[in-house]
């Protein structure tokens, strides 16, 4: 449960930031996705079930907040949460950079997964040459964001120093 | 660390069938899950109003520095649209109020004649691959899922999510949206050939050598009047201009001699054509697509240019008659005699609205 009264709070925040500040502020028409980087740097931080229990997490609250398909968001965000945390199978104290290139490989990866997973829901007309500029900005922004989100991720998954030995092992 | 464990493929197996599950309930309408995004909203609601306060200096700020050249083009393109519809706008508000008169007269409801609510724009999705906005209006404001939203344009899209005191709008440029329509097309003008021509020994013939093809049409009538009349006297009924131009023009004519000429010439019977088809959107940067129900019947008939309008009935979510765009292109499929018909909507930019109209409309579903 300690992750989750974290994950929580820190969801309300990010998501109330992703609803107002950062959907106002748009790059090349593109809509940055500060929710999908915080559940990958929580994979990159803390290790793929984790990151994939908490991209579910920040999922679930986007598609109750949004309105989108309840469940859609949540498996991306768990899918993009799942693969950035492949960094600790590299290294189990990986450095900054390290962790910032799989945040944004996470985030590419879930953003690409969102056409794909509306497509198997029956909602066609998405992949289009907008994906082309949609996936790298996020990307970008994600990679940008990342020496903040993952110490912020580790920290609500509960995740100290110590315990990434036990990873490790 | 292995790449794959026991523990891991459990983990990814038990989220990804609570997404389906969560998907699968969703989509056949749960009163749970409404009831948790309601409740879900209300949690949000501070922290939204919170971080709305916050940003907004910097929204500003960053709004200023990458769109002030945009603003400003886009301000002295408006001022000249403006300027030339100054005159348009007289003669079509003259043309609304005939409209509305010629509803009242047949006890017939416009697009105008239900109650709507007003609304701000208090957001855009944040996601790259829905087309909504979210309002300040729900519920308790009498906005229910389904109802049709427009603003100064046009029909902008419908409401899909409702909560107290918010609601969600799913724009008309969305994938997943789609609307019965009606297309309006004036018939070519035929080549006018009078309806009853005259005969030459006089007086009327009412043998129509070409009952079908006019457009226009001119009947003589010739009498003999009275001995005493002495002076020429003509009348005539000019059609002026506006809306009177398509009225019936008749000019009498009284001879010296005693005999009156009265022509009437008929104005061209304009026929509409009605086409009936289903509008969707294919994204913020491409035209609505319109396919006809019936896939030859467009053919050679819809015009570009042609006026778009919500088709309205029993089953439809907006009344009849709300402006949706004008049609821009027609172009042939391959291996189809359907045709796709590009149609640019009338509500403007759907990235920059502000104020919206719900209008708070109930189909009739009884059919009565």
């Amino acid at each position: 449960m300690g992750p989750l009264v974290r994950l929580f709070p820190v969801g309300l925040c990010v998501l109330a930031m992703q609803r107002t500040f950062v959907t106002e502020t748009r790059v090349a028409g593109v809509v940055l996705q500060i929710v999908l980087a915080l559940a990958a740097a929580t994979g990159a931080g803390a290790g793929p079930e984790r990151g994939a229990i908490g991209g579910f997490t920040l999922g679930l609250m986007y598609d109750l907040a949004t309105g989108s398909p309840l469940g859609l968001t949540a498996l991306v965000y768990a899918l993009a949460g799942f693969v950035a945390g492949y960094t600790l199978t590299l290294t189990p104290t990986p450095p900054w950079w390290l962790s910032s290139i799989f945040t944004a490989i996470g985030a590419a990866v879930g953003e690409t997964a969102v056409p794909v997973a509306r497509t198997l829901i029956g909602q066609d007309g998405w992949f289009t040459s907008r994906l082309f500029t949609i996936v790298p900005v996020v990307t970008a922004f994600a990679l940008v964001l990342s020496p903040l989100l993952v110490p912020l991720g580790r920290w609500c998954m509960c995740v100290k120093k110590p315990k990434w030995k036990a990873i490790r092992e | 660390m292995a790449i794959y464990s026991m523990g891991r493929r459990r983990v990814m197996i038990l989220l990804v069938l609570t997404s389906v599950l969560f998907v699968t309930l969703d989509q056949r309408g749960s009163a749970i899950i409404d009831r948790s995004r309601s409740v879900f909203a209300l949690i949000l609601e501070p922290f939204d109003a919170a971080a709305r306060v916050v940003s907004r200096p910097v929204i500003n700020a960053w709004k200023g520095v990458t769109e002030y050249d945009d603003l400003v083009r886009e301000n002295e393109r408006l001022q000249e649209e403006i300027d030339s519809q100054r005159g348009a706008e007289i003669v079509a508000r003259a043309a609304i109020l005939e409209y509305t008169q010629i509803l009242t007269l047949n006890r017939l409801l416009g697009s105008s004649s239900y109650p709507t609510a007003t609304a701000q724009v208090q957001g855009d999705s944040p996601s790259n691959f829905q087309y909504t906005v979210e309002i300040d209006k729900g519920s308790e404001d009498g906005i229910a899922v389904g109802m049709p939203v427009v603003n100064g344009g046009g029909l902008v899209g419908k409401i899909t999510r409702v909560t107290p005191n918010s609601s969600i709008v799913l724009l008309i440029v969305d994938p997943d949206f789609s609307i019965g329509a009606k297309v309006l097309t004036e018939a070519d003008e035929v080549v006018p050939a009078p309806l009853f021509p005259a005969s030459p020994t006089g007086g009327i013939s009412l043998t129509p050598e070409t009952p079908d093809t006019g457009s226009t049409s001119t009947s003589t009538t010739s009498t003999t009047a009275p001995a005493t009349a002495e002076a020429a006297t003509s009348s005539t009924i000019d059609s002026g201009q506006g809306p009177l131009e398509d009225l019936p023009t008749t000019t009498t004519t009284v001879a010296p001699a005693g005999e009156t000429t009265t022509t009437t010439t008929l104005a061209p019977p304009v026929e509409i054509i009605r086409e009936t088809g289903t509008l969707s959107g294919q994204g913020a940067s491409l035209p609505l697509v319109l396919r006809f129900i019936d896939d030859s019947s467009s053919q050679g008939r819809v015009k570009v240019g042609s006026t778009v309008q919500t088709a309205g009935g029993t089953k439809s979510i907006a009344p009849a008659g709300i402006p949706i765009g004008e049609i821009v292109a027609i172009r042939s499929q391959s291996g189809s005699r359907a045709q796709l018909v590009e149609v640019r909507s009338s509500a403007g930019d759907l990235s920059k609205l502000n104020f919206l109209r719900v209008i708070l409309y109930v189909p009739n579903t009884s059919g009565g």
